[in-house]
């Protein structure tokens, strides 16, 4: 391993990264983590792998068709990895009810879920849990990353505020470009080891991908007097605001 | 020059495809109206029933979010930029 493979093993100690969501942004993201050195993770999802996955979700293959994801992650990981890996494996969905669990004695949560409610919730029970996160969302051809570290200060909330109601664009619905979570999800694993190795400049900036136009675009963002998160007024997870929004 | 507004993916469907498009205004609001103008149907993906920019849409005026200047009141002049950059929660 070399130097710096091993100062992100380092980095990544107690429980490691916590990984919401095995799916087209995760799947680039941990082959990256785990090729960068982190051997402690934990895997979040309830789902299974589908064969409409497999365009993007490139841990997955055919003979994963029918597997629970965190379970085939996890082997695929290890063949990676070509050594043992610490591997906590949840297959349940990350809810208001067990995030704070999940999330607690993590390094750095990696969010990587298809739906606003579940984004929202990391966002917030890693700020109550007192953990760096790393957010990104896709769909189309477009998508961004976002990087909060505690000591610099931007949230999610920060940036783009509260669920919003309706009928929201997801993956399933209107399809994503395979590439652009791979763009977006090995920019999270960037932004993931960055942040592990202590480069707290990596958090506060918010990424824009349009595949569309070739564009990568970066706008460091601010943190707003109002935020609800980072002025305390969110103090716990409320099912409320999450409620009926959770996909996995 | 009129002032360049940069439009996301999710919204070009309203533009013809079109991911900038040159709009005259003296305020961000006025950009935002003139836009509809040109483009019906984008407001209401931009701002909700009160006129209000939607909690899940940033803009940004010359790469300044509009939050931390006057909001729909920011004053822009030809030449300048304005981008929208939505929320996207696919994964």
């Amino acid at each position: 391993m070399s130097a710096s493979a091993q100062a992100v093993t380092r980095a990544a100690d107690g429980r490691g990264v916590l990984v919401i969501g095995v799916g087209g942004l995760s799947s680039p993201a941990l082959s990256v983590l785990v090729e960068s050195g982190v051997r402690r993770l934990t895997l979040v999802d309830d789902d299974e792998v589908d064969e409409t996955n497999l365009q993007r979700q490139i841990l997955f293959a055919d003979a994963d068709v029918g597997r629970p994801k965190v379970e085939a992650a996890a082997e695929r990981l290890a063949e990676l990895a070509g050594e043992p890996l610490q591997l906590e494996l949840v297959r349940a969905r990350f809810g208001h009810d067990n995030a704070r669990a999940l999330i607690a004695g993590h390094r750095l949560v990696l969010e990587g879920a298809d739906n606003y409610a579940t984004k929202f919730l990391a966002a917030d029970a890693a700020k109550l849990e007192g953990v760096a996160i790393v957010q990104a969302g896709a769909v189309r051809l477009s998508g961004w990353a976002l990087g909060v570290s505690l000591a610099s200060g931007p949230c999610l909330r920060c940036v783009f505020e509260d669920i919003p109601r309706g009928q929201p664009e997801t993956c399933a619905i209107a399809g994503v470009l395979g590439p652009v979570v791979g763009v977006l999800g090995c920019l999270e694993a960037a932004l993931a080891v960055q942040l592990l190795l202590g480069q707290t400049r990596a958090a506060g900036v918010l990424w824009s991908y349009d595949a569309s136009r070739g564009r990568l675009h970066k706008r460091r963002v601010s943190r707003r007097a109002e935020c609800p998160l980072c002025t305390g007024e969110i103090s716990a997870l409320d099912s409320e605001r999450y409620a009926n929004h959770c996909a996995a | 020059m009129p002032i360049t507004v940069r439009i996301p993916t999710p919204l070009r469907t309203l533009t013809g495809g079109a991911d900038e498009v040159a709009i005259d205004g003296s305020t961000v609001s006025e950009v935002i109206e003139n836009l509809e103008k040109k483009h019906p149907g984008i407001k209401e993906r931009l701002c909700d029933e009160k006129g209000n920019v939607r909690r899940f849409v940033n803009v940004y005026a010359n790469e300044e979010d509009i939050r931390f200047l006057d909001n729909l009141a920011t004053k822009v002049k030809e030449g300048d930029s304005v981008s929208i950059v939505p929320a996207i929660a696919g994964g």
